[in-house]
């Protein structure tokens, strides 16, 4: 058996398919769009090759620095709304024990499964300043005068709350996995040498979920680079482009404007800003450690 | 020529020729109007307005009461540009449709209409003729405050006519649709018969399809005046491009018939809408533009500037 995995033609034919599947989807793609990225082409017909024109434009947009500001406060609203809460959620859910605990994980985690279209819908007509659900209830609190949440200069916020709401019982679950994995003997042996709350949770729940805290967050900043559909339904990237996502804004110009070539440069900046996050983050986790 | 026995109305054809050469066939005439609740404006007393400014007063009318004046819907852009292009027929008169063209193509924009239009669109936003969020409200919600009765009128096309046989919609108030076209403004050369209407939708064939003499074939049946032009009116579809006044079934709604005699009656129309008049981009930014413009976002001065460079790129 030794002998047949250290064959070096079986090693690569198992690692073939994959490697074969990493090619095709992603490598390929990849390098296709830095070539498009270089081109005018719109999408259909003729094009030609216009070198370092798409990235000038790019520099000079203002909508798409908008778009990146957008996506790094949504990737800040993960971090410090949305992973915290998330956390003593699921510290809490720990100490729960019974049926309860089954209970509320489940209900935290329902967002998760509904499709991102209803999630889209169901907020549109919640913010809806004429017959929405948050207008009735400041109706019925007395509230007089109209509170357009989708409105020019609120709409980014209102964005971020649906965001934040949507994605909150995944990243409980998995803090809530790091939390179980916490030997209880380490709590009891902190409150014999008489630890409190408090103490407990810096010096030991969150030393100990560390890798857990790392992983989380990483995927957070890159589900905030690649936030696209929510944002696209809810608010198509209005009012203006004032909510617009890297992701939504290409494809808004690749397949809207019909300037495929722009919108693959914009694509390959996104790829940029990707592994320079993942890397910035593999850092900052690795000074942490020992 | 051909098209005249087909019936094509005057004009509907110019948007699928170029050089003088036909290289296809208007499917629909498109108009787009104000909806307005009969019953409401009862109600309220209001009148049909014949100027502009009696819309406003309408505008103050329904505000008070709780009423949204005019549900518009803002989220697909489009309905705001062509707001201000049927503005600017009734600032500039009859000759608007091919000043238009001309402005976007040559990104001149110095036509007093364009500032004129832009600031009439301005203050009445300001006086709150649209619903709250307006730019954010989709097609489907927009229409539905208007067929639930809070909005008392709805700036859309005449393809929304099939409101008044929608079932769906509350009898009281799809027996009591009306429509009226952009109000008159004052100083203006336009009149309630300059229409913003265009004929949409339509067919063309490619030069190197290897089926393109039957492709023209089809087109030539199906276009004939008894095949499309008399079915897509007897089934409420839409009004085709073609005159269909001799397939009147005498079963029409009191709505599909004020459409009708508006586009007999009409003595211009808009054709196609600035926003459509340019490359894909163009219709981009000038759509983004005329939110943006509507928001207070932008200077009409920027919306123009904004519509001048989107060309030149």
């Amino acid at each position: 058996m030794h002998k047949l995995y250290s064959n070096k033609k079986v090693i690569f034919s198992l690692m073939a398919p994959g490697l074969f599947v990493f090619a095709a989807a992603i490598l390929a793609p990849i390098l296709l769009s830095v070539y498009y990225g270089f081109t005018d082409y719109s999408g259909i017909g003729k094009s030609s090759f216009i070198g370092l024109d798409n990235y000038k434009t790019l520099f000079q947009d203002s909508v798409f620095w908008t778009a990146l500001r957008n996506s790094l406060l949504l990737a800040i609203g993960f971090i410090c709304i949305q992973h915290p809460l998330a956390m003593l959620t699921a510290i809490k859910l720990d100490q729960l024990q019974g049926k309860a605990e089954g209970l509320f994980r489940c209900i935290f985690f329902i967002p998760n499964v509904i499709s991102v279209a209803v999630i889209a819908y169901l907020w549109k007509f919640i913010y809806n300043p004429n017959f929405g659900l948050v207008a009735k209830i400041l109706k019925n609190l007395g509230f007089t005068g109209q509170l357009n949440l989708l409105g020019s200069g609120n709409a980014i916020w209102s964005v971020l709350v649906v965001l934040i709401w949507h994605g909150f019982g995944w990243g409980m679950l998995i803090y809530y996995t790091g939390v179980k994995n916490i030997d209880p003997v380490m709590y009891e042996a902190a409150s014999i040498d008489g630890a409190n709350g408090r103490d407990i949770f810096f010096h030991i729940t969150l030393p100990l979920m560390k890798p857990v805290i790392q992983v989380n967050v990483t995927m957070a900043v890159i589900a905030a680079l690649k936030q696209m559909e929510t944002v696209y339904l809810l608010t198509a990237g209005g009012p203006g482009n004032e909510t617009q996502f890297m992701a939504s804004y290409l494809y808004k110009q690749a397949f809207q404007s019909y300037k495929y070539g722009y919108g693959n440069s914009i694509s390959v900046m996104f790829i940029v800003i990707c592994l320079i996050s993942t890397v910035a983050l593999n850092r900052i986790f690795a000074e942490r450690g020992e | 020529m051909r098209s005249l026995s087909y019936g094509f109305i005057q004009g509907a054809l110019d948007g699928f020729s170029k050089d003088g050469k036909l290289y296809g066939l208007a499917r629909n005439t498109d108009v787009m109007a104000f909806y307005y609740n009969k019953s409401m404006f009862e109600k309220y007393g209001v009148k049909v307005p014949e100027t502009y400014d009696d819309l406003l007063a309408a505008v103050n009318t329904f505000k008070a009461a709780g009423v949204i004046p005019v549900s518009m819907d803002g989220s697909d852009k489009w309905p705001l540009s062509i707001y201000i292009n049927a503005l600017y027929q009734q600032y500039n008169g009859s000759s608007s449709s091919k000043e238009i063209r001309e402005a976007v193509k040559t990104g001149d924009y110095s036509n007093e209409a364009w500032t004129k239009s832009l600031d009439q669109l301005k203050k009445s936003i300001d006086a709150g003729i649209f619903q709250t969020g307006f730019e954010t409200t989709d097609y489907a919600t927009s229409m539905n405050l208007f067929t639930n009765g809070q909005a008392a009128m709805y700036y859309m096309g005449s393809w929304e006519m099939s409101m008044a046989t929608n079932e769906n919609i509350p009898e009281e108030i799809r027996n009591n649709i009306g429509v009226f076209n952009m109000p008159a403004v004052e100083g203006g050369k336009g009149t309630k018969t300059d229409l913003t209407a265009w004929n949409g939708g339509g067919h063309a064939v490619t030069a190197n399809s290897k089926v393109k003499a039957e492709a023209i074939k089809l087109l030539n049946y199906m276009y004939q005046p008894e095949n499309w032009s008399k079915l897509c009116w007897e089934k409420g579809v839409c009004m085709s491009a073609q005159n269909f006044s001799q397939y009147l079934t005498g079963k029409e709604t009191a709505l599909q018939l004020e459409f009708v005699d508006k586009v007999n009656h009409a003595t211009s129309i808009s054709g196609v809408t600035f926003n459509d008049l340019g490359t894909n981009q163009f219709k981009t930014v000038s759509e983004d533009a005329s939110v943006e413009f509507a928001i207070g976002q932008l200077t009409a001065k920027d919306f123009t500037d904004k519509l001048a460079g989107a060309m030149k790129k």
